[in-house]
């Protein structure tokens, strides 16, 4: 009896017992998957000088600020993210709103419907998009032309407003899902109680709902700019064809041949910077006002009658959703089924050969569909190892160290993809891990970790200790507790994380642009490499990864798991 | 049901009339044509359990809700009727309310969230600094306007809410469950000095709340609603000794409702009320006076009811009074609850509720007598009330 009760004592003052061992470890290997593509990428920043002769020096900089061409990049970049972040606000808001708080027909619909965007690729998105807006060959244009004796390049999908177009369609959402949570849960009596002390409807919204709404709104307009900016794949689908540069194809130009990683490596420490002062902003902003609409009671929320306007309302959504689901979808089943895309669907071209050859016979496809789902698969299943140990860290750990580690860790949240990428490129160029699958896998995981972390956190979070205390009152050691207690009360969490990673790794790109080799290409690399050869072929191909991601999807609204809403 | 209508109307000096106001939720009636007066200066208070539409009621007055039908007018302005069409948005009602969840704007300052109304009113600046201040102090608030509402606790955001109801002066202040989120101490000060408030402005006011003594306390007129009618409606006192239905004796307090048959019927002597005997369980008959109208007959089903607190218990065997009831019973079970005890009396093949004081001392299984005045019991006819029956057992 004495000797056990030394032993516990003496293991809890060393603190070596799994319960802090395991977490521990898992926000080291977190910190070091964030820390070391920021080293690399700074300390490469700051060398220049031909290959073998790297000196020490700001040249890459100096260069970089003289550099007409990156002036312009910068330009488009940050109207392109500025211009897409306004439009995604307005939709996001409008949807949230007729959604959460008006009697518009079908919004328990909407509801599902409305998220559907954030869950396709958004390459695939600048695909169809060229399919339907393609100047001449575009789908819409043709419309124009026949029916409305328009120009047959009334709209231009390849062009500033076009990369604008496309991402405010595919982050919309984002402001939606940063919105519907405090639409729904705002007490209405503070509007009534607005109305009854003199106020209209449309002073009531001034007063009362729009500053209410306020700290969502801001904070998804933050994340939407700063993911929007960094998104590599639309700008490559949409500008990089027609010579307009941005910030993400600078970079992937930059470490094409000849490369001139010093330069790209500059930007990065530019965007990081960037990154780090948004991220930083946003959290002094909400601890500053912190009321939200959040008082802990599920109110019924009121719905406003109306009457003729439903019909506008209805008309909205049905907008967004024909933009940014029904049209990119069928343009993409027209493409993927034809033999030869004229622009107008023909019957005579009808086929199924574009599945075949990207399903059975080209050698590229079937080696990208197996590489993208043995990524996804192992990462989704990594990522929610490690974030759910992270969580444990963040939520029961007794370290000082939480809060900050809780910003370390989800700082990739905002840093562009091709950016880690480039981090990640630079750090494991000369090891061999470059060309292999895993450093596709590491760079995908340290990317999106937090996203998961952050939902299973907060899932943690709303289960509180109590129930692990009495199950360790009860004589269950640390690790029963966790497979008895824990890990099924938070399983719902745990399932919609991996869906979410799936579906992230299934259709990211601009992680995986920089770092792929001959064998190593995933299912969106393929699209870019076929994207020069055969429009047919991409459109198959992106029809597979759609489905993939809609059967995540449904999958993903079964959990009815609080991951988004956290 | 609609007999009670009547009592409650003071006529032409009606300062809110609501007339047959009907409201209906997919489906399901929260009002079925409701119909009550608030004279210029009086509280009304709307009491009721939850889901008897006693908020729907305050919230179509507000004009927050439509109603189907009826018609509602305040001062000289209709601002409801489904007849002429007339529904006016609840900014132009001109009235302040009290919301259950304070609903005090987490944006704004006490300041701003009292000078609200006067702000959209477009008042000057100047002149709302000053009647915040004043209406602050008067709510027991001086000196708090710069703070964050947020940062209150929830007595003093009640306090808020009051304040901003009132600023504006409004000629109708609508209260809704105003104290129930508070704790119990704190919602006696509050409704002591609600009470005050309404003593010093004089304002008039519909008050709804499912508290009984909230309703005695602070309104000159009660109306007892259930299942979106109205089921009484009277002074306090009068309605708390004379409730008109079972089910307002029930809501009211009346905790012994026994199912029993007329015994015999006496005669009415001048003026007097008519006295009748009641017969409960087996063998015990209550003298019980008839204010039914209608001369019951002998063997007509009635519901006998009584408050436990004016049941007297003794000795077993004691000398028996000729003007109360008196039966033999055993204790059943008795709760100490500190200043009384509750005693559960078996007598026969009836149950009866009794409170005694805290010192009595009438141990379980013990004879006791059961004395219960004549005075202080109800009788309704079953006939006229053959729904009726008592909502849970307690």
């Amino acid at each position: 009896m004495l000797t056990r009760r030394n032993r516990v004592a003496s293991a809890g003052r060393r603190m070596i017992t799994p319960q802090v061992l395991l977490p521990g470890l898992a926000v080291l290997i977190g910190v070091a998957l964030v820390a070391s593509p920021f080293v690399a990428t700074v300390a490469r920043s700051v060398l220049a000088g031909p290959e073998g002769e790297l000196a020490l020096s700001l040249h890459n900089f100096v260069a970089l600020f003289k550099d007409d061409r990156f002036h312009r990049a910068l330009g488009v970049t940050a109207i392109t993210g500025l211009a897409a972040t306004a439009l995604s606000c307005f939709f996001g808001l409008a949807l949230a709103w007729i959604v959460a708080r008006t009697d518009t027909p079908g919004r328990s619909w909407f509801d599902t419907l409305n998220l559907v965007p954030f869950f396709l690729s958004p390459f695939v998105g600048a695909v169809s998009w060229t399919y339907l807006a393609a100047p001449h060959a575009g789908l819409l244009n043709n419309i124009v032309s026949r029916y409305l004796s328009g120009p047959s390049d009334f709209f231009n999908i390849f062009s500033v407003g076009g990369v604008i177009w496309v991402l405010a369609l595919f982050y919309t959402p984002y402001v939606y899902l940063f919105l519907i949570g405090p639409m729904r849960r705002m007490d209405p009596a503070l509007e009534d109680a607005a109305r009854v002390h003199g106020a209209g409807f449309l002073l009531t919204m001034r007063h009362v709902t729009a500053p209410l709404m306020l700290p969502a709104l801001l904070s998804g307009a933050l994340v939407v700019f700063v993911t929007s900016a960094g998104l590599f794949d639309v700008p490559l689908a949409l500008a990089s064809s027609r010579g307009i540069p941005t910030v993400p194809t600078t970079v992937y130009s930059l470490v094409q041949y000849p490369s001139d990683y010093g330069r790209a490596a500059a930007i990065g420490v530019l965007v990081m910077a960037i990154t780090v002062f948004f991220a930083l902003a946003q959290r002094t902003y909400l601890s500053r006002r912190s009321y939200a609409t959040v008082t802990g009671k599920g109110y019924r929320p009121r719905t406003v009658q109306l009457g003729r306007w439903r019909y506008a309302t209805l008309a909205l959504e049905l907008f967004y959703i024909t933009a940014g689901v029904i049209l990119p979808m069928i343009a993409l089943v027209f493409v993927s089924l034809s033999s030869l895309w004229t622009g107008w669907p023909d019957v005579a071209y009808l086929t199924l050969g574009n599945f075949d050859q990207v399903l059975f016979h080209n050698d590229l496809t079937r080696r990208a569909l197996k590489n993208s789902l043995i990524v996804a698969v192992l990462g989704a299943t990594i990522g929610v190892l490690l974030s759910t140990l992270q969580s444990y860290y963040l939520q029961r750990g007794r370290s000082r160290m939480r809060t900050l580690m809780d910003s370390v860790l989800s700082l990739p949240l905002g840093i562009p993809g091709i950016i880690l990428g480039l981090g990640f490129l630079i750090l494991l160029i000369r090891t061999p891990l470059y060309a292999t699958l895993w450093i596709i896998l590491i760079a995908y995981v340290a990317r999106f970790l937090p996203l998961a972390t952050r939902g299973i956190s907060a899932m943690l979070l709303a289960i509180g200790g109590e129930l692990e205390e009495s199950a360790r009152a009860s004589g269950a050691s640390w690790a029963q507790t966790l497979r008895l207690i824990v890990l099924p009360l938070i399983k719902p969490a745990l399932v919609a994380a991996w869906l979410m990673l799936f579906v992230i790794f299934i259709r990211e790109l601009g992680a995986t642009i920089l770092l792929y080799a001959q064998g190593t290409e995933t299912l969106s690399v393929a699209m870019v490499i076929l994207g020069e050869q055969n429009f047919g072929h991409v459109a198959a191909l992106a029809m597979v990864q759609t489905l993939m991601l809609v059967v995540a999807f449904m999958l993903f609204r079964l959990t009815r798991s609080s991951i988004l809403e956290s | 049901m609609n007999t009670h209508d009547a009592s409650g109307r003071s006529g032409a000096s009606a300062f809110v009339e609501v007339t047959a106001l009907r409201k209906s939720f997919d489906g399901t009636m929260a009002l079925q044509g409701v119909s009550f007066d608030v004279a210029l200066g009086t509280t009304v208070s709307l009491l009721g359990p939850s889901g008897c539409g006693k908020t729907t009621m305050l919230r179509s007055i507000a004009g927050l809700e439509t109603p189907n039908a009826g018609r509602i007018r305040i001062g000289d302005t209709v601002v409801f009727d489904s007849e002429s069409r007339v529904n006016l948005s609840p900014e132009t009602r001109q009235v302040g309310m009290v919301f259950q969840s304070y609903a005090v704007w987490p944006h704004m300052t006490v300041a701003e969230n009292v000078g609200f109304p006067l702000k959209i009113r477009r008042v000057a600046a100047a002149e709302i600094a000053s009647r915040v201040t004043d209406v602050l102090a008067l709510v027991g608030l001086a000196g708090l306007g710069g703070r964050p509402a947020t940062n209150l606790s929830g007595g003093q955001q009640q306090r808020v809410a009051l304040a901003r109801a009132i600023v504006h002066e409004p000629r109708l202040v609508l209260f809704d469950e105003p104290l129930s989120n508070l704790d119990a101490k704190l919602r006696d000060q509050m409704r002591t000095e609600l009470k005050l408030l309404q003593n010093r402005l004089g304002f008039t006011a519909i008050y709804v709340t499912h508290d009984q003594a909230e309703a005695l306390a602070l309104s000159d007129n009660v109306v007892v609603m259930n299942h979106g009618l109205i089921e009484g409606m009277a002074p306090p006192k009068e309605l708390f000794a004379h409730p008109p239905t079972p089910f307002v004796a029930n809501f009211l307090g009346f905790d012994n409702m026994l199912d029993s048959t007329v015994a015999w019927v006496g005669a009415a002597g001048d003026g007097a009320e008519l006295p009748i005997g009641v017969a409960v369980g087996k063998d015990i008959t209550l003298r019980c006076f008839w204010q039914g109208g209608a001369v019951p007959s002998v063997g007509e089903p009635v519901i006998l009811a009584f408050r436990s607190e004016r049941v007297i218990l003794g000795p077993a065997g004691g000398l028996s009074n000729t003007d109360t009831n008196c039966f033999d019973g055993s204790v059943e079970a008795c709760v100490y609850v500190g200043t009384y005890q509750d005693y559960l009396i078996q007598a026969g093949s009836i149950r009866v509720r009794a409170v005694g004081p805290g010192d009595s001392t009438f141990g379980q299984g013990e004879r006791v007598m059961v004395s219960i005045r004549p005075e202080d019991c109800r009788v309704f006819s079953r006939k006229k009330f053959p729904e009726w029956k008592e909502l849970g057992e307690r």
